[in-house]
Protein backbone atom coordinates (compact mmCIF):
# COMPACT_ATOMS: atom_id res chain seq x y z
CA UNK A 1 0.00 0.00 0.00
CA UNK A 2 2.88 2.34 0.81
CA UNK A 3 4.33 1.68 -2.62
CA UNK A 4 1.07 2.81 -4.20
CA UNK A 5 0.85 5.91 -2.00
CA UNK A 6 4.43 6.90 -2.77
CA UNK A 7 4.00 6.31 -6.48
CA UNK A 8 0.70 8.20 -6.51
CA UNK A 9 2.34 11.17 -4.78
CA UNK A 10 5.14 11.22 -7.33
CA UNK A 11 2.54 11.25 -10.10
CA UNK A 12 1.00 14.32 -8.47
CA UNK A 13 4.43 15.99 -8.33
CA UNK A 14 4.76 15.40 -12.09
CA UNK A 15 1.60 17.44 -12.66
CA UNK A 16 3.06 20.56 -11.05
CA UNK A 17 3.12 23.55 -13.40
CA UNK A 18 1.63 21.48 -16.23
CA UNK A 19 -1.17 22.52 -18.56
CA UNK A 20 -3.16 19.53 -17.21
CA UNK A 21 -3.07 21.10 -13.74
CA UNK A 22 -4.19 24.54 -14.90
CA UNK A 23 -6.76 23.04 -17.26
CA UNK A 24 -8.40 21.37 -14.27
CA UNK A 25 -8.71 24.64 -12.35
CA UNK A 26 -9.45 27.03 -15.20
CA UNK A 27 -11.67 24.49 -17.01
CA UNK A 28 -13.80 24.06 -13.89
CA UNK A 29 -14.16 27.84 -13.57
CA UNK A 30 -15.14 28.61 -17.18
CA UNK A 31 -18.82 27.62 -17.03
CA UNK A 32 -19.53 29.32 -13.65
CA UNK A 33 -17.77 32.44 -14.95
CA UNK A 34 -19.87 32.45 -18.12
CA UNK A 35 -22.99 32.05 -15.99
CA UNK A 36 -22.04 35.07 -13.84
CA UNK A 37 -21.60 37.19 -16.97
CA UNK A 38 -24.85 35.94 -18.53
CA UNK A 39 -26.88 36.46 -15.34
CA UNK A 40 -25.48 39.94 -14.70
CA UNK A 41 -26.04 41.21 -18.26
CA UNK A 42 -29.52 39.69 -18.59
CA UNK A 43 -30.52 39.60 -14.96
CA UNK A 44 -34.16 40.55 -15.62
CA UNK A 45 -34.58 37.26 -17.51
CA UNK A 46 -33.50 35.27 -14.48
CA UNK A 47 -35.59 36.84 -11.73
CA UNK A 48 -37.36 33.76 -10.31
CA UNK A 49 -41.10 33.46 -9.84
CA UNK A 50 -42.30 33.78 -6.27
CA UNK A 51 -41.26 30.79 -4.18
CA UNK A 52 -38.99 29.35 -6.88
CA UNK A 53 -35.44 28.38 -5.95
CA UNK A 54 -33.05 30.18 -8.39
CA UNK A 55 -30.28 27.68 -7.60
CA UNK A 56 -32.13 24.94 -9.54
CA UNK A 57 -31.97 26.86 -12.80
CA UNK A 58 -28.40 27.98 -12.20
CA UNK A 59 -27.23 24.42 -11.58
CA UNK A 60 -29.25 23.03 -14.51
CA UNK A 61 -27.56 25.55 -16.81
CA UNK A 62 -24.18 24.74 -15.27
CA UNK A 63 -24.80 20.99 -15.63
CA UNK A 64 -25.74 21.41 -19.30
CA UNK A 65 -22.45 23.19 -19.86
CA UNK A 66 -20.34 20.66 -18.01
CA UNK A 67 -21.73 17.56 -19.70
CA UNK A 68 -20.37 18.88 -23.00
CA UNK A 69 -17.16 20.30 -21.58
CA UNK A 70 -16.23 17.37 -19.32
CA UNK A 71 -15.60 14.76 -22.05
CA UNK A 72 -13.42 17.30 -23.86
CA UNK A 73 -11.55 17.97 -20.63
CA UNK A 74 -11.02 14.24 -20.01
CA UNK A 75 -9.75 13.57 -23.55
CA UNK A 76 -7.31 16.47 -23.28
CA UNK A 77 -6.27 15.60 -19.72
CA UNK A 78 -5.47 11.99 -20.59
CA UNK A 79 -3.43 13.07 -23.59
CA UNK A 80 -1.49 15.56 -21.46
CA UNK A 81 -0.86 13.11 -18.61
CA UNK A 82 0.52 10.46 -20.97
CA UNK A 83 2.50 13.08 -22.85
CA UNK A 84 4.44 13.90 -19.66
CA UNK A 85 6.06 10.43 -19.77
CA UNK A 86 6.48 10.24 -23.53
CA UNK A 87 7.98 13.72 -23.78
CA UNK A 88 10.50 12.99 -21.03
CA UNK A 89 11.32 9.58 -22.59
CA UNK A 90 10.59 8.41 -19.06
CA UNK A 91 8.78 5.09 -19.45
CA UNK A 92 12.05 3.15 -19.60
CA UNK A 93 13.27 4.87 -16.49
CA UNK A 94 9.98 4.39 -14.60
CA UNK A 95 9.99 0.68 -15.45
CA UNK A 96 13.45 0.10 -13.95
CA UNK A 97 12.50 1.66 -10.64
CA UNK A 98 11.93 -0.72 -7.73
CA UNK A 99 8.16 -0.69 -8.02
CA UNK A 100 5.86 -3.25 -9.59
CA UNK A 101 4.09 -2.65 -12.89
CA UNK A 102 0.74 -3.09 -11.16
CA UNK A 103 1.57 -0.18 -8.86
CA UNK A 104 2.68 1.97 -11.81
CA UNK A 105 -0.58 1.24 -13.62
CA UNK A 106 -2.75 1.80 -10.54
CA UNK A 107 -0.88 4.97 -9.56
CA UNK A 108 -1.36 6.51 -12.99
CA UNK A 109 -5.04 5.53 -13.08
CA UNK A 110 -5.59 6.98 -9.61
CA UNK A 111 -4.09 10.30 -10.65
CA UNK A 112 -6.50 10.49 -13.59
CA UNK A 113 -9.43 9.88 -11.25
CA UNK A 114 -8.07 12.44 -8.80
CA UNK A 115 -7.94 15.07 -11.53
CA UNK A 116 -11.44 14.27 -12.83
CA UNK A 117 -12.82 14.29 -9.30
CA UNK A 118 -11.00 17.55 -8.58
CA UNK A 119 -12.42 19.06 -11.76
CA UNK A 120 -15.99 18.09 -10.79
CA UNK A 121 -15.57 19.25 -7.18
CA UNK A 122 -14.10 22.58 -8.28
CA UNK A 123 -16.85 23.01 -10.85
CA UNK A 124 -19.54 22.57 -8.17
CA UNK A 125 -17.67 24.84 -5.77
CA UNK A 126 -17.23 27.54 -8.44
CA UNK A 127 -20.91 27.25 -9.44
CA UNK A 128 -21.88 27.73 -5.80
CA UNK A 129 -19.54 30.71 -5.52
CA UNK A 130 -21.05 32.09 -8.76
CA UNK A 131 -24.54 31.90 -7.18
CA UNK A 132 -23.28 33.63 -4.05
CA UNK A 133 -21.66 36.40 -6.12
CA UNK A 134 -24.88 36.84 -8.09
CA UNK A 135 -26.80 36.97 -4.81
CA UNK A 136 -24.60 39.84 -3.67
CA UNK A 137 -24.52 41.70 -7.01
CA UNK A 138 -28.21 41.21 -7.86
CA UNK A 139 -30.25 40.57 -4.70
CA UNK A 140 -33.39 40.43 -6.92
CA UNK A 141 -32.25 37.01 -8.14
CA UNK A 142 -32.96 35.65 -4.60
CA UNK A 143 -29.79 33.54 -4.37
CA UNK A 144 -29.33 34.92 -0.86
CA UNK A 145 -32.60 33.60 0.49
CA UNK A 146 -32.46 30.05 -0.91
CA UNK A 147 -29.98 27.20 -0.70
CA UNK A 148 -28.85 24.88 -3.49
CA UNK A 149 -30.47 21.45 -3.62
CA UNK A 150 -27.46 19.56 -2.41
CA UNK A 151 -28.96 16.12 -3.06
CA UNK A 152 -29.57 16.98 -6.74
CA UNK A 153 -26.00 18.29 -7.04
CA UNK A 154 -24.60 15.14 -5.43
CA UNK A 155 -26.82 12.88 -7.56
CA UNK A 156 -25.77 14.65 -10.76
CA UNK A 157 -22.09 14.52 -9.77
CA UNK A 158 -22.22 10.76 -9.19
CA UNK A 159 -24.09 10.17 -12.46
CA UNK A 160 -21.86 12.35 -14.60
CA UNK A 161 -18.72 10.76 -13.12
CA UNK A 162 -20.18 7.31 -13.79
CA UNK A 163 -21.11 8.38 -17.33
CA UNK A 164 -17.53 9.45 -18.11
CA UNK A 165 -15.96 6.24 -16.74
CA UNK A 166 -16.18 4.72 -20.23
CA UNK A 167 -14.30 7.62 -21.86
CA UNK A 168 -11.69 7.61 -19.09
CA UNK A 169 -10.94 3.91 -19.56
CA UNK A 170 -10.93 4.12 -23.37
CA UNK A 171 -8.47 7.02 -23.35
CA UNK A 172 -6.35 5.37 -20.66
CA UNK A 173 -6.05 2.37 -22.97
CA UNK A 174 -5.38 4.68 -25.94
CA UNK A 175 -2.63 6.42 -23.93
CA UNK A 176 -0.62 3.18 -23.91
CA UNK A 177 -1.73 2.09 -27.35
CA UNK A 178 -1.38 5.24 -29.45
CA UNK A 179 1.67 6.86 -27.73
CA UNK A 180 0.74 9.94 -29.70
CA UNK A 181 -1.36 12.61 -28.07
CA UNK A 182 -2.74 13.84 -31.40
CA UNK A 183 -4.10 10.41 -32.41
CA UNK A 184 -5.90 9.99 -29.08
CA UNK A 185 -7.25 13.54 -29.31
CA UNK A 186 -8.47 12.92 -32.85
CA UNK A 187 -10.31 9.75 -31.83
CA UNK A 188 -11.85 11.54 -28.86
CA UNK A 189 -13.01 14.53 -30.86
CA UNK A 190 -14.49 12.31 -33.57
CA UNK A 191 -16.30 10.34 -30.86
CA UNK A 192 -17.70 13.50 -29.34
CA UNK A 193 -18.84 14.82 -32.72
CA UNK A 194 -20.68 11.55 -33.37
CA UNK A 195 -22.20 11.68 -29.89
CA UNK A 196 -23.58 15.16 -30.54
CA UNK A 197 -24.98 13.98 -33.86
CA UNK A 198 -26.73 11.07 -32.11
CA UNK A 199 -28.45 13.71 -30.04
CA UNK A 200 -30.21 11.90 -27.25
CA UNK A 201 -30.93 8.71 -25.47
CA UNK A 202 -31.96 5.35 -26.74
CA UNK A 203 -30.96 3.34 -29.78
CA UNK A 204 -27.29 3.05 -30.62
CA UNK A 205 -26.39 6.00 -28.38
CA UNK A 206 -26.81 3.74 -25.34
CA UNK A 207 -23.80 1.77 -26.54
CA UNK A 208 -21.73 4.74 -27.69
CA UNK A 209 -19.44 5.76 -24.79
CA UNK A 210 -18.88 9.36 -25.89
CA UNK A 211 -22.65 10.01 -25.73
CA UNK A 212 -23.21 9.14 -22.07
CA UNK A 213 -22.49 12.45 -20.41
CA UNK A 214 -24.58 14.25 -23.08
CA UNK A 215 -27.49 12.01 -22.10
CA UNK A 216 -27.61 13.94 -18.85
CA UNK A 217 -28.76 17.07 -20.71
CA UNK A 218 -31.40 19.08 -18.80
CA UNK A 219 -30.75 16.82 -15.85
CA UNK A 220 -33.74 16.13 -13.67
CA UNK A 221 -33.21 13.61 -10.88
CA UNK A 222 -36.67 11.97 -10.98
CA UNK A 223 -38.03 10.91 -14.39
CA UNK A 224 -36.89 8.34 -16.90
CA UNK A 225 -35.07 6.45 -14.20
CA UNK A 226 -34.76 3.12 -15.98
CA UNK A 227 -33.23 4.60 -19.13
CA UNK A 228 -30.65 6.62 -17.24
CA UNK A 229 -29.70 3.56 -15.20
CA UNK A 230 -29.08 1.53 -18.36
CA UNK A 231 -26.45 3.76 -19.99
CA UNK A 232 -24.67 4.17 -16.68
CA UNK A 233 -24.45 0.40 -16.35
CA UNK A 234 -23.10 0.15 -19.90
CA UNK A 235 -20.55 2.85 -19.05
CA UNK A 236 -19.38 0.78 -16.08
CA UNK A 237 -19.14 -2.31 -18.27
CA UNK A 238 -17.01 -0.38 -20.79
CA UNK A 239 -14.88 0.83 -17.91
CA UNK A 240 -14.17 -2.71 -16.72
CA UNK A 241 -13.41 -4.00 -20.21
CA UNK A 242 -11.12 -1.13 -21.23
CA UNK A 243 -9.35 -1.06 -17.87
CA UNK A 244 -8.38 -4.71 -18.34
CA UNK A 245 -7.37 -4.00 -21.95
CA UNK A 246 -5.33 -0.98 -20.79
CA UNK A 247 -3.50 -3.11 -18.23
CA UNK A 248 -2.54 -5.74 -20.80
CA UNK A 249 -1.61 -3.05 -23.29
CA UNK A 250 0.60 -1.42 -20.65
CA UNK A 251 2.37 -4.71 -19.93
CA UNK A 252 2.81 -5.37 -23.64
CA UNK A 253 3.77 -1.87 -24.74
CA UNK A 254 7.10 -1.80 -23.00
CA UNK A 255 8.03 -5.44 -23.48
CA UNK A 256 8.06 -6.67 -27.02
CA UNK B 1 32.13 -15.77 -7.39
CA UNK B 2 28.63 -14.76 -8.49
CA UNK B 3 28.47 -12.54 -11.55
CA UNK B 4 26.75 -9.22 -11.09
CA UNK B 5 25.50 -9.28 -14.68
CA UNK B 6 25.24 -12.51 -16.58
CA UNK B 7 23.65 -12.98 -19.98
CA UNK B 8 23.73 -16.23 -21.93
CA UNK B 9 22.88 -16.67 -25.58
CA UNK B 10 20.86 -13.47 -25.83
CA UNK B 11 19.09 -13.03 -29.14
CA UNK B 12 16.62 -10.36 -30.07
CA UNK B 13 15.21 -8.76 -33.18
CA UNK B 14 12.65 -5.99 -33.52
CA UNK B 15 11.51 -7.95 -36.56
CA UNK B 16 12.14 -11.70 -36.94
CA UNK B 17 14.06 -11.15 -40.20
CA UNK B 18 16.58 -8.69 -38.80
CA UNK B 19 18.14 -9.73 -35.49
CA UNK B 20 19.55 -6.74 -33.61
CA UNK B 21 21.33 -8.81 -30.96
CA UNK B 22 22.82 -12.17 -31.91
CA UNK B 23 23.95 -14.68 -29.32
CA UNK B 24 25.37 -12.31 -26.74
CA UNK B 25 27.19 -13.85 -23.76
CA UNK B 26 28.11 -11.34 -21.11
CA UNK B 27 29.63 -11.72 -17.68
CA UNK B 28 30.45 -8.82 -15.41
CA UNK B 29 32.01 -9.65 -12.07
CA UNK B 30 31.83 -7.64 -8.84
CA UNK B 31 33.87 -4.46 -8.84
CA UNK B 32 34.50 -4.43 -12.57
CA UNK B 33 34.17 -1.38 -14.75
CA UNK B 34 32.91 -2.83 -18.00
CA UNK B 35 33.25 -0.67 -21.08
CA UNK B 36 30.59 -1.70 -23.58
CA UNK B 37 31.75 -0.39 -26.92
CA UNK B 38 30.34 -0.37 -30.37
CA UNK B 39 29.45 1.97 -33.20
CA UNK B 40 26.01 3.57 -33.37
CA UNK B 41 23.39 0.97 -34.15
CA UNK B 42 25.59 -1.95 -33.05
CA UNK B 43 23.02 -3.14 -30.49
CA UNK B 44 24.38 -1.62 -27.26
CA UNK B 45 21.14 0.04 -26.11
CA UNK B 46 19.08 -2.98 -27.16
CA UNK B 47 21.39 -5.23 -25.12
CA UNK B 48 21.05 -2.92 -22.12
CA UNK B 49 17.26 -2.96 -22.47
CA UNK B 50 17.39 -6.77 -22.59
CA UNK B 51 19.48 -6.78 -19.40
CA UNK B 52 16.75 -4.78 -17.68
CA UNK B 53 13.93 -6.90 -19.01
CA UNK B 54 12.55 -3.92 -20.94
CA UNK B 55 12.61 -6.14 -24.02
CA UNK B 56 11.83 -9.83 -24.04
CA UNK B 57 14.67 -11.80 -25.67
CA UNK B 58 13.82 -14.21 -28.47
CA UNK B 59 16.29 -16.55 -26.84
CA UNK B 60 18.72 -16.58 -23.91
CA UNK B 61 18.67 -15.68 -20.24
CA UNK B 62 19.66 -12.71 -18.10
CA UNK B 63 20.66 -12.82 -14.46
CA UNK B 64 21.47 -9.88 -12.25
CA UNK B 65 23.18 -10.54 -8.92
CA UNK B 66 22.81 -14.26 -9.68
CA UNK B 67 19.04 -14.01 -9.92
CA UNK B 68 16.86 -14.22 -13.04
CA UNK B 69 15.68 -10.79 -14.13
CA UNK B 70 12.11 -12.04 -14.15
CA UNK B 71 12.14 -12.75 -10.40
CA UNK B 72 11.77 -10.19 -7.62
CA UNK B 73 12.43 -7.26 -9.95
CA UNK B 74 11.60 -4.78 -7.23
CA UNK B 75 14.48 -5.95 -5.04
CA UNK B 76 16.85 -6.26 -8.00
CA UNK B 77 16.09 -2.76 -9.27
CA UNK B 78 16.60 -1.27 -5.80
CA UNK B 79 20.28 -2.27 -6.16
CA UNK B 80 20.72 -0.74 -9.61
CA UNK B 81 21.13 2.80 -10.87
CA UNK B 82 20.55 3.31 -14.55
CA UNK B 83 20.55 5.76 -17.37
CA UNK B 84 19.22 4.25 -20.58
CA UNK B 85 19.67 6.28 -23.77
CA UNK B 86 19.06 9.95 -22.96
CA UNK B 87 18.41 10.98 -19.35
CA UNK B 88 14.70 10.74 -18.52
CA UNK B 89 13.91 14.15 -17.13
CA UNK B 90 10.66 16.03 -16.61
CA UNK B 91 11.66 19.38 -18.03
CA UNK B 92 8.80 21.34 -16.41
CA UNK B 93 10.09 20.31 -12.98
CA UNK B 94 13.20 21.45 -11.14
CA UNK B 95 16.28 19.30 -10.65
CA UNK B 96 15.25 18.79 -7.02
CA UNK B 97 11.72 17.72 -8.00
CA UNK B 98 13.06 15.25 -10.55
CA UNK B 99 15.20 13.68 -7.86
CA UNK B 100 12.36 13.84 -5.31
CA UNK B 101 10.17 11.68 -7.57
CA UNK B 102 12.83 8.98 -7.62
CA UNK B 103 13.66 9.38 -3.94
CA UNK B 104 10.04 8.80 -2.91
CA UNK B 105 9.66 5.70 -5.04
CA UNK B 106 12.98 4.33 -3.77
CA UNK B 107 12.11 5.33 -0.18
CA UNK B 108 15.45 7.03 0.45
CA UNK B 109 16.27 9.75 2.95
CA UNK B 110 15.85 13.34 1.80
CA UNK B 111 19.52 14.05 2.45
CA UNK B 112 20.46 11.81 -0.53
CA UNK B 113 19.17 14.46 -2.92
CA UNK B 114 21.62 17.06 -1.58
CA UNK B 115 24.43 14.51 -1.69
CA UNK B 116 23.97 13.49 -5.32
CA UNK B 117 23.40 17.07 -6.44
CA UNK B 118 26.72 17.92 -4.85
CA UNK B 119 28.37 14.89 -6.46
CA UNK B 120 27.37 16.02 -9.95
CA UNK B 121 27.99 19.66 -9.11
CA UNK B 122 24.40 20.85 -9.56
CA UNK B 123 23.62 22.05 -6.02
CA UNK B 124 23.47 25.66 -7.14
CA UNK B 125 20.73 24.95 -9.69
CA UNK B 126 18.64 22.54 -7.61
CA UNK B 127 15.59 24.80 -7.86
CA UNK B 128 15.96 25.67 -11.53
CA UNK B 129 13.59 24.06 -14.02
CA UNK B 130 15.31 21.41 -16.12
CA UNK B 131 14.18 23.07 -19.35
CA UNK B 132 16.65 25.87 -18.52
CA UNK B 133 19.54 23.37 -18.33
CA UNK B 134 22.23 22.88 -20.94
CA UNK B 135 22.72 19.44 -22.49
CA UNK B 136 25.67 18.75 -20.19
CA UNK B 137 23.69 19.74 -17.09
CA UNK B 138 20.85 17.44 -18.12
CA UNK B 139 23.35 14.65 -18.55
CA UNK B 140 24.74 15.28 -15.07
CA UNK B 141 21.23 15.32 -13.60
CA UNK B 142 20.58 12.00 -15.35
CA UNK B 143 23.69 10.69 -13.61
CA UNK B 144 22.45 12.05 -10.29
CA UNK B 145 19.23 10.06 -10.77
CA UNK B 146 21.27 6.92 -11.41
CA UNK B 147 23.47 7.56 -8.37
CA UNK B 148 20.57 8.36 -6.03
CA UNK B 149 20.14 4.86 -4.56
CA UNK B 150 23.93 4.46 -4.01
CA UNK B 151 23.67 1.47 -6.34
CA UNK B 152 25.76 -1.69 -6.28
CA UNK B 153 25.46 -1.81 -10.06
CA UNK B 154 25.48 1.24 -12.26
CA UNK B 155 24.39 0.83 -15.89
CA UNK B 156 24.96 3.91 -18.00
CA UNK B 157 24.24 4.23 -21.68
CA UNK B 158 26.60 6.80 -23.21
CA UNK B 159 26.78 8.90 -20.04
CA UNK B 160 29.24 11.46 -21.37
CA UNK B 161 27.11 12.58 -24.32
CA UNK B 162 26.99 16.35 -24.37
CA UNK B 163 29.66 16.83 -21.71
CA UNK B 164 32.62 19.09 -22.30
CA UNK B 165 36.16 17.66 -21.81
CA UNK B 166 36.29 18.92 -18.25
CA UNK B 167 32.92 17.31 -17.54
CA UNK B 168 34.07 14.03 -19.07
CA UNK B 169 37.15 13.99 -16.83
CA UNK B 170 34.99 14.78 -13.77
CA UNK B 171 32.59 11.95 -14.57
CA UNK B 172 35.45 9.53 -15.18
CA UNK B 173 36.98 10.43 -11.82
CA UNK B 174 33.57 10.02 -10.19
CA UNK B 175 33.17 6.51 -11.61
CA UNK B 176 36.68 5.57 -10.51
CA UNK B 177 35.96 6.91 -7.02
CA UNK B 178 32.66 5.01 -6.77
CA UNK B 179 34.33 1.85 -7.97
CA UNK B 180 37.29 2.22 -5.62
CA UNK B 181 35.53 3.47 -2.49
CA UNK B 182 32.15 1.76 -2.73
CA UNK B 183 32.98 -1.26 -4.86
CA UNK B 184 30.30 -0.22 -7.36
CA UNK B 185 30.21 -2.39 -10.46
CA UNK B 186 29.81 -0.23 -13.52
CA UNK B 187 28.68 -0.99 -17.05
CA UNK B 188 29.25 2.01 -19.25
CA UNK B 189 28.44 2.00 -22.93
CA UNK B 190 30.02 4.25 -25.50
CA UNK B 191 30.81 4.43 -29.17
CA UNK B 192 34.14 6.16 -28.50
CA UNK B 193 36.98 3.98 -27.26
CA UNK B 194 38.96 6.90 -25.85
CA UNK B 195 36.13 7.60 -23.41
CA UNK B 196 36.35 4.23 -21.71
CA UNK B 197 39.95 3.10 -22.21
CA UNK B 198 41.14 5.21 -19.28
CA UNK B 199 38.33 3.91 -17.09
CA UNK B 200 37.40 0.34 -17.88
CA UNK B 201 38.93 -2.77 -16.37
CA UNK B 202 37.09 -4.94 -18.90
CA UNK B 203 35.96 -4.27 -22.43
CA UNK B 204 33.32 -5.72 -24.68
CA UNK B 205 33.19 -4.58 -28.30
CA UNK B 206 29.96 -5.26 -30.13
CA UNK B 207 29.37 -4.93 -33.84
CA UNK B 208 26.22 -5.80 -35.76
CA UNK B 209 24.71 -7.38 -32.67
CA UNK B 210 27.57 -9.65 -31.67
CA UNK B 211 30.75 -9.40 -29.67
CA UNK B 212 33.94 -9.00 -31.69
CA UNK B 213 36.06 -8.71 -28.56
CA UNK B 214 35.49 -9.39 -24.92
CA UNK B 215 38.15 -9.44 -22.25
CA UNK B 216 40.26 -7.40 -19.91
CA UNK B 217 41.61 -4.01 -20.83
CA UNK B 218 45.07 -5.59 -20.69
CA UNK B 219 44.03 -8.19 -23.28
CA UNK B 220 42.86 -5.40 -25.57
CA UNK B 221 46.13 -3.55 -24.99
CA UNK B 222 48.03 -6.71 -25.94
CA UNK B 223 46.22 -6.78 -29.28
CA UNK B 224 48.11 -3.62 -30.12
CA UNK B 225 51.25 -5.71 -30.60
CA UNK B 226 49.69 -8.30 -32.91
CA UNK B 227 50.43 -6.35 -36.07
CA UNK B 228 53.23 -4.26 -34.63
CA UNK B 229 56.78 -3.86 -35.82
CA UNK B 230 60.06 -2.65 -34.45
CA UNK B 231 62.60 -0.72 -36.48
CA UNK B 232 66.27 -1.14 -35.75
CA UNK B 233 69.23 0.80 -37.08
CA UNK B 234 72.76 -0.16 -36.07
CA UNK B 235 76.29 0.43 -37.30
CA UNK B 236 76.16 -3.06 -38.90
CA UNK B 237 72.68 -4.14 -39.90
CA UNK B 238 73.91 -7.34 -41.57
CA UNK B 239 75.52 -8.51 -38.34
CA UNK B 240 72.46 -7.47 -36.39
CA UNK B 241 70.20 -9.42 -38.78
CA UNK B 242 72.38 -12.52 -38.39
CA UNK B 243 72.24 -12.14 -34.62
CA UNK B 244 68.47 -11.80 -34.57
CA UNK B 245 67.75 -14.51 -37.12
CA UNK B 246 66.08 -17.52 -35.57
CA UNK B 247 65.13 -15.65 -32.42
CA UNK B 248 62.98 -12.92 -33.88
CA UNK B 249 61.06 -12.62 -37.11
CA UNK B 250 63.08 -10.28 -39.29
CA UNK B 251 60.68 -8.94 -41.87
CA UNK B 252 62.99 -6.76 -43.92
CA UNK B 253 66.36 -5.09 -44.26
CA UNK B 254 66.17 -2.02 -46.43
CA UNK B 255 66.82 1.68 -46.27
CA UNK B 256 69.45 1.13 -43.63
CA UNK B 257 66.88 -0.29 -41.22
CA UNK B 258 65.86 -3.72 -40.04
CA UNK B 259 62.16 -4.37 -39.53
CA UNK B 260 61.09 -7.03 -37.04
CA UNK B 261 57.72 -8.34 -35.84
CA UNK B 262 57.03 -6.95 -32.35
CA UNK B 263 55.39 -9.43 -29.98
CA UNK B 264 55.41 -7.42 -26.78
CA UNK B 265 56.86 -4.20 -25.50
CA UNK B 266 59.60 -5.99 -23.50
CA UNK B 267 61.00 -7.23 -26.79
CA UNK B 268 62.50 -3.83 -27.55
CA UNK B 269 64.54 -3.93 -24.35
CA UNK B 270 65.76 -7.47 -25.06
CA UNK B 271 66.90 -6.57 -28.58
CA UNK B 272 68.67 -3.46 -27.34
CA UNK B 273 70.50 -5.50 -24.70
CA UNK B 274 71.45 -8.14 -27.29
CA UNK B 275 72.90 -5.53 -29.66
CA UNK B 276 74.92 -3.89 -26.93
CA UNK B 277 76.27 -7.23 -25.65
CA UNK B 278 77.33 -8.07 -29.24
CA UNK B 279 79.23 -4.76 -29.44
CA UNK B 280 76.91 -3.19 -32.01
CA UNK B 281 76.00 0.48 -31.82
CA UNK B 282 72.27 1.08 -31.79
CA UNK B 283 71.34 4.30 -33.61
CA UNK B 284 67.60 3.80 -33.64
CA UNK B 285 65.13 1.44 -32.01
CA UNK B 286 61.47 2.33 -32.55
CA UNK B 287 58.36 0.26 -31.84
CA UNK B 288 55.34 0.87 -34.03
CA UNK B 289 52.22 -0.48 -32.32
CA UNK B 290 48.66 0.13 -33.49
CA UNK B 291 46.76 2.49 -31.27
CA UNK B 292 43.60 1.17 -29.62
CA UNK B 293 41.40 3.40 -31.73
CA UNK B 294 42.76 1.80 -34.89
CA UNK B 295 42.21 -1.69 -33.46
CA UNK B 296 38.68 -0.74 -32.46
CA UNK B 297 37.91 0.64 -35.90
CA UNK B 298 39.32 -2.51 -37.53
CA UNK B 299 37.11 -4.64 -35.28
CA UNK B 300 33.99 -2.73 -36.19
CA UNK B 301 35.13 -2.46 -39.82
CA UNK B 302 34.73 1.27 -40.10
Amino acid sequence: MRDLTDFYLTELIKLRRTFAFWLTIIGAAIIPLMLIITYIYNWQMFVPAAGMNPWSELFTRAFNGVILFMPLYIILLMGLIFNIEYKANAWKHVLVLPVSREIIFAGKYLVVFTMVFAFMSLFILFTFVAGEILGICKPELNFGIHLPEFFTVLDFSIKVETAVLAIISIHFWLGFKARNMISALGIGLAGLALAVLMNGKGGYADFFPYAYSIMLLNYNPSPDHANSERFLLVSMAYFLIFSVLAFFQFRRSFKR
Amino acid sequence: MTSIVSAKGLRFGYTPQTPTVKNIDLNIGPGQIYGFLGPNGAGKTTTIQLLFGLLRPDDGTVELFGQPITQDRKHLFSRIGAMIEAPSLYEHLTAFENLEINRRIRKLSKSRIGEVLQTVDLSAVADVKVREFSLGMKQRLGLALALLPAPELLILDEPTNGLDPHGIIQIRELFQRLNRDCGTTILVSSHILAEVEKLATHIGIINEGQFVFQGTMQALQNLRFENSTIELETNDNQAAAALLDGRYQVMGNSGGRLTLRLADKEQAARICRMMCEAGLDVYRLAAHADDLEKIFLQMVKR
